[in-house]
């Protein structure tokens, strides 16, 4: 998955006072991370420039070496079907489905046991997004068919305790219909108003179970939102900009929703973003088959810097952040990372037939080929945040 | 002895006469490939791969074009092969000429034979008449033999129908659909390859053009294009086995 690409530096002050980068070690084995089977290693490096060399040689003690927090790792193998899964501490949730249409919510316990379907679509319905848990609720984007122009979009919620459920709220018909994030027990989300070339979009929270959902930013005419990330403050998301000469510029944007406006950010044709308290992620789109990276930005320092690259003939895709770690996929499926923005460190989590990964709240979720029985199995990995 | 040169010669002669009568029509079948061409091309393409084993690299300058309705992944994947071959034409109009209906809620797609058939008769500068052909897929080694034929060697797009997020436990999906419904039916664009198929998912990919936008995928029109793992992109046209081409298991029009 890119893994040959990912950098570690660490920055450092020289002994001339000039502040160097120091781009670490390659391919050591940690070893201090393994459990459930799956071996924790940092991945390879960047061959040292002179430069680089010259500044490690000059270091009297060497830097600490990065660890990753440990992590324990359940598997199952689910009944059913499963894509776009998510975890937390409580469970993981997916979408099952298959054909004819029809996409279900489900839902288990981290060791799978009590796998149930959580809701279904309504009537001539579909989920169409990742089910996100926030708070006492399960949420999940659905529309009346994905085969429609957008047809109605709604965001859907069910009470994970009860089963009871709701209508948090619905949109226009249109493919600018609706996306959605949570962090914490708040959920953010964007949907289309207007239609033509005046369309645009709303930013709306809701606070799950305690109030309405409230509209906090609105877009010009012509401006759309979409693939919505959000840390419970903040959000990020995917512009589309309809320009004078028919054109359509993509970038990603932050979004300050306190003050209901959009702050740029140096990421032209961007997309997938992901939010956290102190960082950015993003992915370049690979036009015209080029390679693509994995960008981060450090929302204090307002600094950006490439994480991964995915080489010639692949693409990274769908990063996902909690806290300081990141995690991606790629077309190459050989391996999966999680990358320490504060350590400035990469380490492979899992090796195989592997992909589908998702972070949320410090749990990993993805799915892997076993190799002994050749079946796919879903697994969860729960992160020490804690020392 | 003597019997069996008598029987020799005129046997000889016979097979010349034939011959010459025949060359004509050979050389006519050489101009015209029977259907068993493009099998023997990958055959043969799958053959170098496996003894030579080296890298290609081929993208076409294909471009997506969003799709103008929910149901119009046929009509806009269309669009996108014809313009790269130089046509002009419209969605609206290729809709109706593939059989389409008319956008609007639960509107079904477009079927396998009506995409191959309209790109046969409107595809500027096919490598031969009736270039496109309707295939099942059998496995990812087939599929890279496909386009390798098409797309590295004859610089002609792939077109796919599939299932960009299947619900089948694997970690294979379209890059931008993997947030998306598990149970979706779409048509893509294959216009790149690269790397050499080896039965891993890090050696050979396929870049692809895709019509769909939207707030669930946010890609803009012009970008939407990215490259997969050969097997990956085998298992969502394999996931979906045909659903929604009214042509059996037919997934592949190359």
């Amino acid at each position: 998955m890119g893994t040959a690409a990912v950098t570690a530096s660490t920055p450092l002050s020289g002994s001339t006072g000039r502040r160097f980068t120091l781009l670490s070690v390659l391919l050591v084995v940690l070893a201090s991370c393994s459990e459930g089977g799956v071996k924790i290693t940092p991945v390879s490096q960047q061959p040292a420039t002179p430069e680089r060399t010259a500044t490690r040689m000059a270091r009297a003690t060497p830097a600490p070496t990065p660890r990753l927090p440990a992590i324990a790792v359940q598997s199952f193998r689910p009944a059913g079907g499963y894509t776009s899964m998510i975890a937390d501490r409580r469970g993981v949730y997916w979408l099952g489905g298959g054909v004819p249409l029809q996409a279900v919510v489900m839902g288990a316990a981290q060791t799978g046991e009590g796998e149930r379907v959580l809701a279904r679509p309504l009537r001539d319905g579909e989920a169409v997004g990742r089910p996100l848990p926030a708070g006492e609720w399960l949420l999940f984007p659905e529309t009346q068919d994905t085969n429609a122009a957008g047809g109605p979009w709604r965001v859907r919620a069910v009470h994970l305790s009860s089963g009871r459920e709701r209508i948090v709220d619905g949109a226009q018909d249109g493919w600018d219909g609706l996306s959605l994030a949570v962090a914490g027990a708040r959920a953010a989300y964007t949907v289309g108003v207007g239609s033509g070339v005046e369309v645009a979009s709303e930013v709306r929270l809701w606070d799950t179970g305690t109030e309405e959902p409230r509209t906090v930013l609105r877009t010009a005419p012509g401006v759309t939102l979409q693939r919505i990330a959000f840390d419970g403050r903040a959000a990020a998301a995917v512009r589309t900009t309809r320009l004078p000469d028919g054109a359509v510029a993509t970038d990603v944007v932050e979004l300050d929703l306190s003050a209901g406006r959009l702050l740029p950010l140096p990421a032209q044709n961007a997309t997938m973003p992901g939010i956290a308290p102190r960082w950015i992620v993003w992915v370049t789109i690979p036009v015209g088959g080029t390679a693509n990276q994995l960008v981060l930005f450090d929302r204090e320092r307002r600094t950006t810097r490439v994480i991964a690259d995915s080489g010639q003939g692949h693409s990274l895709h769908n990063p996902s952040i909690s806290g300081n770690l990141v995690t991606w996929n790629s077309s190459d499926t050989s391996a999966i990372a999680l990358y320490d923005a504060e350590q400035r460190a990469g380490f492979v989590i899992d090796q195989g037939v592997v992909g589908k990964v998702w972070i949320h709240e410090g749990v990993l979720v993805w799915t892997a080929l076993n190799a002994a029985t050749r079946a796919y199995e879903l697994k969860v990995g729960t992160l020490s945040l804690t020392p | 002895m003597r019997v069996l040169t008598r029987l020799r010669l005129p046997i000889f002669a016979l097979l010349l006469a034939t011959a010459a009568l025949t060359s004509g029509s050979i050389l006519q079948a050489a101009a015209a490939p029977r259907a068993l061409d493009k099998e023997a091309q990958v055959a043969a393409f799958l053959a170098r791969q496996r003894t030579e084993a080296v890298p290609l690299y081929r993208v076409l300058d294909v471009r997506s074009v969003p799709q103008q309705c929910g149901n119009y992944c046929g009509p806009a994947t269309i669009l996108e092969a014809l313009a790269y071959s130089g046509v002009q034409t419209s969605q609206t109009q290729l809709a109706q000429l593939a059989g389409t209906p008319g956008c609007g809620i639960n509107a079904i797609g477009t079927c396998i034979s009506a995409i191959r058939t309209v790109l046969n008769q409107r595809y500027q500068n096919l490598p031969e008449p009736g270039w496109f052909r309707s295939a099942p897929l059998r496995n990812a080694e087939e599929y890279w033999g496909m386009t390798g034929v098409a797309v590295a060697e004859h610089g002609v797009p792939v077109g796919n129908l599939l299932n960009p997020n299947p619900a089948d436990g694997s970690p294979y999906c379209l890059p931008t659909w993997c947030n998306t419904t598990a149970s979706s039916v779409h048509f893509v664009l294959t216009s790149g390859v690269s790397g050499t198929y080896d039965g891993s998912d890090r050696a050979a990919s396929v870049y692809y053009v895709d019509s769909a936008t939207g707030q669930h995928l946010g890609d803009a029109a012009g970008m939407n294009g990215w490259w997969t793992s050969v097997n990956g992109m085998a298992n969502v046209i394999a996931a979906n086995n045909g659903y929604g081409g009214c042509d059996g298991i037919n997934a592949i029009v190359w």
